[in-house]
């Protein structure tokens, strides 16, 4: 599973894309951006339109016809210059401002000018440029370039009209390609240079280079900028060697207690947990429930030193992330605390408590005859004792690797607020390992502290499914309300297959559509047994389709990790309000 | 507002029907002042055919549908088109039977009966709104049971039992799934009829827009209309709440429009600022921007 990550500025530029298309599923092949980092309106309009009025998947194919070749990004300027042409006349009947945008894309493209060093003028492609001017001056009211004949014609090849469908379009930028360009397609053939570095080199260098993240069913506990370094194993291997080896229980019982610490159960509850929940679609999966304590039995080998190294390291760094941040976090424990202290009083009555006056008490009457026990009376307070408990579920898969230190201290301040409202509270980070799903309690119900939230890491898959599931299980059953709240990207994803079923006589991966059906149903039920459970979203727009099928409309979307803890409030407001 | 239905094209013998029903029940002496006096019309053929066929048959309506989607739009045009008095109740979590009914009351010499709305829809054969009544907790709705169903009575304890005027009808509205809101119990949905309310269509709203602006521009109605479905389209794929989705707001924002104030500074007011969000406030921007020229005026938006 690769993931994505946005930033603010990307996250804007792809709604300005997605409201031109009219699509929110798009995953656009280019973003526009100014020098200064920030969206550019215009072309981004002109991208998400490109798509409202053409075939993308199309349009794509005739990208990837010259993606190998070095002069690509000055085809890309011209192919979207053309391509702006056709769009704008397309929508301008139905999109009257598009007009006055163009004018300020020209406009603002001339400012520019004015504020560009050296290096940038010396940077730009002299034909490209000499062909923005040509289309942008004219709206901006100024004198065009001086073209040469060929120059002309170029302009005139890119003024494509609206006229034309994908097919037209792609044909008429082939012609411009291969006659201005004299590009036929073969500068794709050209193989790109690979080179392999490791050790300081390849840490070096994965801080400075853009990098993906890709899953193993080895724990690599890193940062993703360091994924790749010593002592790492290589992912392709990790795979390869989790394929073709007969997978030894006893041995990745091991790896797991060596990873994440021994079980909170002995063997023989654990051997009763997972007979009662790894069912169904969870047939074959085992369980590993942990607080992360090293286990006396078995001495570490170098990997679990290694491991153990790495884990101390993430949780400094979460502690150190807190304590850069501390004055920022304790206002937002004030204010989660206060919020949830108004939802309390607004929607939970008080409690009725013991006492030895007041309204009498018949199922313990008995214990004033037998034990002397003058407190057989219920009493009325103000003060609020909610029958309520919290179960927040941390998705801690890899896709979280960069966002460890947030999630921790957001972690806390949601912990710590509730802690303080008096709602028992429980926090787990959950993670699939080599068929393993490992819940790690960061904080117990009885826990007097939350710092133990800081313990998180983030690494392997994500089966929310059986997370959920197990979640449930270990939640405060005395409470009439408990609440299950889950932070996830709504792509449940695991290396352990969903064995064949009376329905289907194969095995298939749990990833995509069965592991949203298998999470939805679980969901469900859990609804069905009195749970209240609730979603913090922090993902692709592509899975909102996936989050509402899960988790129908109990949801809550974040766009940047920091707004966990409000999120979290805002969903414990809206349920504390549905309570009966 | 039978002219108002004819226009819309509302089925002729549902048009007389009404028109029958407001013979066989004139409005009780001292009730004009209830009978609403709608400030938007709802526009929507088969919605008004629908809502009254069922209103007719003597049933109740619950109206179902997201925001924006006119409900209460609908209730108070509702009554008005079957010219009865209109109750209008807003739900609450802390709402009970005593509020619905009534409670008892001191009038300065003893205590007596203090009548609560729904008691006073019964007796005075009204329509009663009862505004998102799914705020409410299902135990305080119970007391409608007999008032909803074909008993058409409410027993006051202590006092007497009334009978449900013949012209009384009921209409709930809810928005499922709102923040706040619960499932309705099967006892309380089973004594209704269900419409749910679709979103204002392109050309509905644009009727809206020339009944209320009738100087505006056909060319700018256009894109506001398109303005709201982009708002809509984007808080659906959660990327921005749905405060934004706001057909009040974007009315609203035309009348400042209309007063002198310009496009940017009237969505800002009307619409944009009514979420808090910093962020989410820029991303509301961007889908008017993308619509509506930031320096547009009064002049442009009402020509003449």
């Amino acid at each position: 599973m690769l993931r994505r990550q946005y930033s603010p500025e990307q996250r804007r530029a792809l709604n300005l894309i997605w409201a031109a298309a009219g699509q929110y599923d798009l995953d656009p092949p280019f973003m526009a951006f100014d020098p200064d980092g920030q969206p550019d309106f215009y072309f981004n309009c002109v991208v998400g339109l490109a798509a409202k009025w053409l075939d993308m998947a199309r349009l794509e194919a005739f990208f990837a016809g010259y993606a190998g070749s070095p002069r690509r990004e000055m085809f890309d300027e011209l192919v979207w210059l053309g391509l702006e042409n056709c769009v704008y006349e397309k929508e301008l009947p139905v999109r009257p401002v598009l007009a006055a945008l163009r004018q300020q894309y020209a406009e603002a493209f001339f400012a520019r000018q004015q504020k560009m060093s050296r290096q940038q003028w010396m940077a730009k492609n002299n034909r490209v440029y000499e062909q923005q001017q040509a289309r942008w001056a004219p709206l901006a009211h100024r004198r065009g370039p001086l073209l040469t004949p060929r120059g002309r014609e170029l302009a005139r090849a890119l003024a494509l009209p609206g006229t034309l469908d994908t097919e037209g379009v792609i044909r008429q930028l082939q012609e411009m390609l291969r006659e201005f360009f004299l590009f036929s397609g073969e500068e794709n053939s050209r193989t790109s240079r690979a080179f392999h570095v490791t050790g300081l080199w390849a840490a070096l260098l994965t801080k400075l280079l853009p990098t993906e993240v890709r899953h193993t069913d080895q724990l690599v506990l890193r940062r993703s900028s360091q994924l790749g370094g010593a002592g790492a194993a290589p992912g392709g291997k990790a795979l390869l060697a989790d394929h073709l080896s007969v997978r030894r229980a006893e041995a990745d019982r091991a790896y797991m207690e060596t990873c994440f610490g021994r079980s909170i159960y002995n063997d023989h509850d654990l051997a009763a947990l997972e007979q009662s929940l790894c069912t169904g679609s969870h047939r074959n999966c085992h369980l590993w429930i942990t607080r992360g304590e090293p286990s006396p039995d078995r001495p570490p080998d170098q990997e679990a030193r290694q491991l153990a190294r790495d884990a101390a390291r993430q949780r400094q760094r979460n502690l150190d992330f807190y304590a850069r941040h501390s004055q920022l976090y304790a206002s937002g424990i004030r204010r989660l605390s206060e919020q949830i202290q108004d939802a309390l009083h607004s929607y939970c009555q008080p409690q009725p408590v013991r006492a030895r006056t007041g309204r009498l008490d018949s199922r313990r009457v008995w214990r004033a005859p037998c034990l002397h026990d003058p407190a057989v009376f219920l009493r009325q307070t103000d003060d609020i004792q909610p029958d309520l408990s919290v179960d927040l579920l941390l998705d801690a898969s890899a896709s979280r690797l960069d966002s460890q230190e947030l999630i921790a201290a957001q972690g806390f301040v949601i912990g710590e607020s509730l802690r303080r409202c008096g709602v028992k509270v429980q926090i787990s980070a959950f993670r699939s390992l080599r068929g393993y799903t490992v819940l790690q309690l960061l904080k117990g119900y009885k826990d007097p502290g939350c710092r133990s939230i800081f313990g998180y890491f983030a690494a392997g898959w994500n089966r929310d499914g059986l997370a959920l599931r197990t979640a449930a299980r270990l939640a405060d059953s005395g409470c009439q309300h408990r609440l299950l709240l889950i932070l996830t990207d709504a792509s449940p994803n695991d290396s352990q297959k969903i064995p064949p079923s009376g329905g289907i006589p194969i095995s298939r991966d749990y990833g995509d559509e069965a592991a949203v059906a298998d999470t939805a149903a679980e969901v469900k039920a859990l609804r069905k047994e009195g749970f209240r459970v609730g979603a913090v979203f922090f993902g692709l727009t592509r899975n909102v389709p996936c989050l509402k099928t899960i988790y129908g409309r109990e949801f809550v979307r974040i766009q940047k990790i920091d707004q966990l803890a409000g999120a979290v409030g805002s969903l414990l407001q809206r349920q504390l309000r549905e309570m009966d | 507002m039978l002219d108002f239905l004819k226009e819309e094209g509302v089925d002729p013998a549902v048009i007389e029907g009404i028109a029958a029903f407001r013979a066989e029940h004139p409005l009780p002496e001292g009730m004009a002042e209830r009978v609403p006096d709608p400030k938007y019309r709802y526009y929507g053929r088969e919605v008004w055919n629908q809502a009254a066929t069922v209103l007719l048959c003597g049933e109740n309506l619950l109206l179902a549908g997201p925001k924006a989607t006119g409900k209460n739009v609908l209730a108070e045009n509702l009554a008005r088109a079957f010219g009865r008095p209109c109750w209008d109740v807003s739900f609450h979590i802390n709402m009970d039977a005593s509020y619905l009914i009534g409670s008892d009351t001191f009038n300065g010499e003893k205590v007596v009966f203090g009548p609560g709305p729904i008691y006073q829809c019964a007796r005075y054969g009204g329509f009663g709104v009862l505004d998102e009544i799914n705020m409410a907790k299902n135990e305080a709705l119970a007391v409608l049971h007999a008032t909803l169903d074909y008993r058409r009575s409410i027993d006051v304890p202590g006092y007497d039992l009334i009978r449900v005027d013949p012209a009384a009808r009921f209409i709930g509205t809810m928005n499922y799934g709102y923040a706040g809101t619960r499932e309705l119990n099967e006892a309380l949905v089973s004594r209704f009829a269900v419409l749910d309310l679709p979103l204002i269509s392109e050309e509905d709203m644009n009727k809206l827009l020339r009944h209320h602006f009738p100087r505006i521009s056909p060319r700018y109605a256009g894109q506001f209309v398109q303005l709201f479905y982009d708002l809509h389209k984007k808080a659906d794929s959660a990327e921005i709440s749905a405060r934004a989705v706001d057909l009040r707001g974007l009315l609203d924002a035309l009348r400042l429009m209309e007063k002198g104030l310009d496009a940017a500074h009237a969505l800002d007011l009307c619409i944009t600022n009514k979420t808090f969000d910093p962020y989410e406030q820029t991303l509301i921007r961007d889908v008017i921007a993308a619509r509506i020229p930031k320096n547009l005026d009064r002049v442009k938006v009402f020509p003449g």
